[in-house]
């Protein structure tokens, strides 16, 4: 009987013990995610793009574990372009376009440039019909066709791409990120569609697998760019620094 | 007493793995600045117009400014609306029209173009930076929460042109907390 109970007893023990084995050899991700609060005074703008926060640093990083962090992609305000030819008559110097989509506010204000590209041409908007959407256009000269180039402010929403990017300058002791990392980097809505002046969270997670290597210190951005009507795009990156467990 | 050795020799087994689960399992630690990072550049738009081949097309009046350049003869400018400092890099790309394309390069040629871009304080035309696909650092440093740096731009068109379809393009400005 007491062979009988002490077997009983190491069996009990072993089967622990290999629950521990299991539990110690597995990964355990963890992280904090915490969306930043923005000192008084210094709260973004809501009618400019924004991306927040502008730095995000991860440590005790390992093989096999996870972090996570909620970033924030803020609209602005949308801008729209369109191209139209217009035609004038002898003696005509004004026309008028219909805009696929509204103005904000219904408002002259919200045409942010216009121009032609007959030289000729001295083009200003002048009047908006906001039922029918459409643009009147002055200072055209007569007898010419030309194509007018339109951006303005629309109440529509717009699409952001969210993407990983390997550095073009690095954080100081930083290296730049290991073959793979971007494979590593997860955004969660890359193509978000939002509306002007709406805020989004977007979960990236960085998943290093098992048996992967990295330096010690190493560095990767999250870019974010808006679609843009004009010719100059804007990308806002959020600086990633990443340390390894030890350093 | 034999078999309180065994059951001693087993009860250590099972502690230790625990502790070395406990030195394993230092959590990821995760951080971020209370900041957020936006910028704007205006005009939006830059309309070139008419290009004949191997013309120069400066986007301040169409004439070639005086050195170095000062805010009067800069176009463009870009505003820093973040409550942080930032670094600009910039970079150009090919103008397209379907599938046909004016290259973008160091040196003109047919349907290949060059595009050259300074900031306000550029000492002279050799000074400005030829753009390319790749981003180079633009602007270094702009100061926070409403600092503004001018800049302008000339492009030199192609030496011939294989089509007269009118070609649209893009700058890309790309901002980051300095380092």
């Amino acid at each position: 009987m007491k062979k009988f109970m002490m077997g009983v007893l190491i069996i009990g023990l072993l089967a622990l013990s290999a629950c521990s084995f299991s539990g110690g050899t597995q990964p355990i991700p963890t992280s904090t995610s915490v969306i930043p609060t923005l000192p008084t005074g210094y709260e973004p703008p809501e009618a400019q793009t924004w991306l927040s926060p502008g730095r995000v640093q991860i440590g005790n990083f390992y093989p096999g574990a996870t972090a996570e962090w909620n970033i924030l992609v803020h609209n602005g305000e949308n801008s729209c372009k369109i191209e139209y030819y217009i035609g004038t008559e002898a003696g005509e110097t004004a026309g008028s376009v219909v805009l696929p989509e509204g103005l904000v506010g219904g408002s002259l204000s919200s045409v942010v440039s216009l121009v032609s590209n007959y030289l000729g041409d001295r083009p200003s908007s002048v009047g908006y019909n906001v039922g029918k959407k459409e643009l009147a256009i002055s200072g055209l000269a007569p007898s010419t066709t030309r194509k007018i180039s339109i951006v303005y402010l629309s109440p529509e929403p717009s699409t952001f791409s969210i993407y990983y990017k390997e550095p073009d300058s690095l954080t100081e002791g930083f290296s730049m990120p290991p073959i793979g990392a971007k494979d590593w980097v997860i955004v969660s809505d890359p193509s978000p569609v939002l509306a002007p002046k709406e805020t989004r969270e977007i979960m990236v997670s960085v998943v290093m697998p098992q048996g992967a290597t990295a330096p010690n210190k190493w560095e990767f951005w999250i870019g974010v760019a808006q679609a843009s009507a004009g010719m100059v795009q804007v990308e806002l990156c959020s600086r990633w620094t990443v340390e390894m467990r030890g350093y | 007493m034999r078999w309180w050795i065994l059951v001693l020799v087993i009860c250590s087994l099972v502690v230790l793995p625990q502790v070395a689960e406990a030195a394993s399992s230092v959590s990821v630690t995760i951080n971020a600045t209370p900041d957020y990072l936006s910028i704007t550049n205006a005009p939006v738009a830059w309309n070139i117009g008419a290009i004949e081949k191997s013309t120069v097309h400066w986007a301040h009046g169409n004439t070639t400014p005086a050195f170095p350049l000062d805010n009067g003869n800069c176009t463009f400018t870009i505003t820093n609306n973040a409550p942080v400092n930032v670094d600009v890099d910039i970079k150009g790309g090919n103008f397209t029209a379907g599938a046909y394309k004016w290259a973008i390069a160091p040196a003109i040629g047919s349907d290949t173009y060059t595009m050259k871009v300074g900031i306000n304080g550029t000492a002279n035309l050799g000074a400005m930076k030829t753009l390319t696909e790749s981003y180079q650092e633009f602007v270094s440093d702009l100061g926070l929460s409403g600092n503004t740096t001018k800049w302008e731009a000339v492009l030199y068109a192609p030496s011939s042109f294989a089509s007269s379809a009118t070609v649209s393009g893009k700058i890309y400005l790309s901002a980051r907390v300095v380092s």
